[in-house]
């Protein structure tokens, strides 16, 4: 069998397809969502104070070797806060963007598979939900539902699978067309089964991309939303509410708390933003 | 009873000028183990023929007959009946086999959960099952390729995997539809035998849709000629070869190459194929007859059964011997090799 292999390298190596699609930027945001992820699991590790206690004695003192990054209006620790505060703002959007990409990919096969009637009804329901900007969406599922982490991410969540469901639709519909598909009926298989082997795996890249696009605005929603107070209540240390309970210190010269948990938001918005958009970018050409 | 049972289906396509019929009536059987080829121009129905089987025509398609799939008429299936069907009963096999290949699976995936979606087998057995196969279909390096992508094997490496998977049901009914078109014609013939030994190993009929008359012959029991949208004569390669009572047929036996005479010109059958919507009464072939009567024009031919041979022609008796003869003798001479756009 000599006429086995076609002419470019039979087997590619999945790391470096990867490392040459994500180019230096993307290799350098990826490094940076990794600190990010690696700072909020060993949190405990790294500092010693508790983020949601601190004494009012030590309000607003400057970087020492007890403080790192100093303290807030309530004397608890910074560095603390921002550490702890990322695991809430990276748990918030992963289950955002899981949610939406479930639900998303779930529309999407739903309507690829049947067409006709049910795609149009999927795509109408689709727009309503469109007419609604994300946040107006979120604040009213969180006036209903009240206030809370959980409460907020299902209400984005929702928000987001228009996005996630239109774009994975066309791709489903697109696979749904291919021969593949229709020689995977002929064997007998059901849509479910079909849409599941067959149609899933070959949409994957393109609910990854979105997930990774996703996650940068799903943290600046989930910010917005605690900044307004809907989302994670005080004392629970999160980057968006960092931002809002810093703004009073603003005033008072002490522009550190809203500053820090901001520059974090920006850099891990911007990392996950960079890596989706390399793994997009590239992958708009599709395959052979 | 028969394991295929075609009986008048006509196919009628809705479009902005009224209906467009790609069938005509079409009717033929299958004997279990039966090989049958469907040749004939493109557009003349073959596919189209084969696609009534497992209801895969196009959307909004009006199909009239009875398709009888063991005495079952398929065309009235419910959806879980007729999915049973598909995994059961009839394979089929397209023409080309790196677009019916997920190409995201790896070859023993494919295999491997094809078996076990239709057996329930366990993982191992099935993995056993799926190399054996693999081995039946001429495939040396098995390890290699049940490892393998689609797109790191050859197009012939990937048709092979296609019968082995196509066989691993032992369906009664197989569906090729040009399974060797996309190959080059070394493989061709090697995929070809591989197809027709596993076809007879396991018992299995098999509807053969080609353009080419010789790989018909060479795999068939009985040749189906089409030609806008009906059989225009059934009969076996020999009685086909030696003595075609079909002008249509005669003709086309006749524009094919040969490879001992060099020809300065190919022969051409004048005009160009009618698609069935445009045949309006009389036989449809009379236009490009040479041996067309008036009455031709008016009259529709039947198809009338022979011993053991059809034919669709109103001067099918008269024009017996002529037609029988050498390439000679076509009234109408080698001048008339026009074409029209």
């Amino acid at each position: 069998m000599t006429a086995q292999t076609l002419a470019r390298p039979a087997v590619r190596r999945r790391g470096g397809d990867l490392a040459e699609r994500l180019g230096p930027l993307g290799i350098a945001a990826l490094a940076v969502v990794a600190l990010i992820t690696v700072a909020a699991l060993c949190a405990p590790l790294i500092t010693s104070h508790d983020p949601a206690v601190g004494s009012v004695l030590e309000r607003y003192q400057g970087p020492s070797a007890e403080h790192l990054l100093g303290t807030d209006q309530s004397g608890r620790d910074l560095l603390a806060r921002l550490l702890y505060g990322a695991r809430t703002s990276l748990l918030g959007a992963a289950v955002v963007v899981l949610l939406a990409g479930t639900g998303g990919a779930l529309l999407a096969l739903v309507a690829a598979w049947f067409g006709r009637y049910v795609d149009a009804l999927v795509g109408r329901v689709l727009d309503l939900l469109f007419a609604f900007p994300n946040l107006l969406l979120a604040i009213l599922a969180v006036a209903v539902f009240g206030t809370g982490l959980g409460q907020a991410t299902v209400a984005l969540a929702v928000a987001y699978v228009p996005y996630t469901a239109r774009v994975l639709r066309s791709v489903a519909l697109r696979e749904r067309r291919l021969a593949y598909v229709q020689a995977a009926e002929l064997q007998g298989l059901s849509g479910l089964v079909v849409s599941v082997r067959h149609i899933l795996p070959n949409i994957a890249p393109q609910i990854l991309t979105g997930a990774a696009i996703n996650f940068g605005y799903a943290m600046i929603d989930l910010a917005a939303l605690s900044f307004l107070g809907l989302g994670v209540q005080p004392p629970t240390a999160d980057w968006g509410l960092m931002v809002s309970q810093g703004k009073d210190s603003l005033l008072q010269g002490h522009p550190e708390q809203s500053v820090l948990a901001g520059v974090c938001i920006v850099v891990a918005v911007a990392a996950f933003s960079v890596i989706g958009e390399r793994l997009g970018g590239r992958k708009a050409g599709g395959r052979a | 009873m028969n394991v295929l049972e075609l009986d008048d289906v006509r196919l009628d396509l809705p479009s902005r000028r009224g209906d467009r019929s790609l069938l005509r009536g079409v009717s033929l059987s299958l004997a279990p183990g039966e090989a049958l080829g469907l040749v004939g121009e493109s557009g003349s129905g073959k596919s189209m023929t084969l696609r009534t089987v497992l209801r895969t025509e196009p959307a909004g398609a009006r199909v009239t007959g009875r398709v009888l799939l063991d005495g079952e008429d398929v065309r009235t299936l419910g959806a879980a009946a007729l999915r049973r069907v598909r995994a059961e009963a009839v394979t089929m096999i397209s023409q080309n086999p790196r677009a019916a290949l997920n190409p995201v699976l790896r070859v023993s995936r494919y295999l491997v959960e094809g078996l076990r979606d239709a057996r329930g087998e366990s993982a191992e057995e099935a993995t056993r099952r799926a190399r054996d196969l693999l081995a039946r279909v001429g495939i040396t390096d098995v390890d290699r390729c049940m490892a393998s992508y689609p797109h790191q094997l050859s197009g012939g490496m990937l048709q092979r995997v296609v019968i082995a998977a196509a066989v691993a049901s032992t369906p009664r009914l197989l569906l090729a539809d040009e399974p060797t078109t996309a190959l080059d014609v070394t493989t061709q013939s090697e995929v070809m035998a591989i197809l027709d030994r596993q076809r007879r190993e396991h018992g299995m009929a098999m509807l053969f849709v080609t353009h080419d008359l010789e790989l018909a012959s060479a795999v068939c029991d009985r040749i189906a000629v089409m030609y806008a949208g009906e059989i225009v004569e059934i009969a076996t390669p020999e009685q086909l070869h030696a003595a075609p009572r079909h002008p249509y047929t005669r003709l086309l036996l006749d524009s094919r190459p040969s490879i001992t005479a060099r020809a300065v010109e190919l022969p051409v059958i004048p005009g160009r194929p009618v698609a069935a919507y445009e045949v309006e009464g009389g036989c449809a072939f009379a236009a490009r007859c040479p041996w067309a009567e008036p009455r031709c024009e008016r009259d529709e031919p039947a198809l009338v059964h022979d011993a053991g041979r059809a034919t669709r022609c109103l001067r099918a008796g008269e024009l017996a011997a002529e037609l029988a003869g050498a390439p000679a003798g076509t009234p109408g001479g080698e001048g008339e090799t026009e074409v029209r756009a």
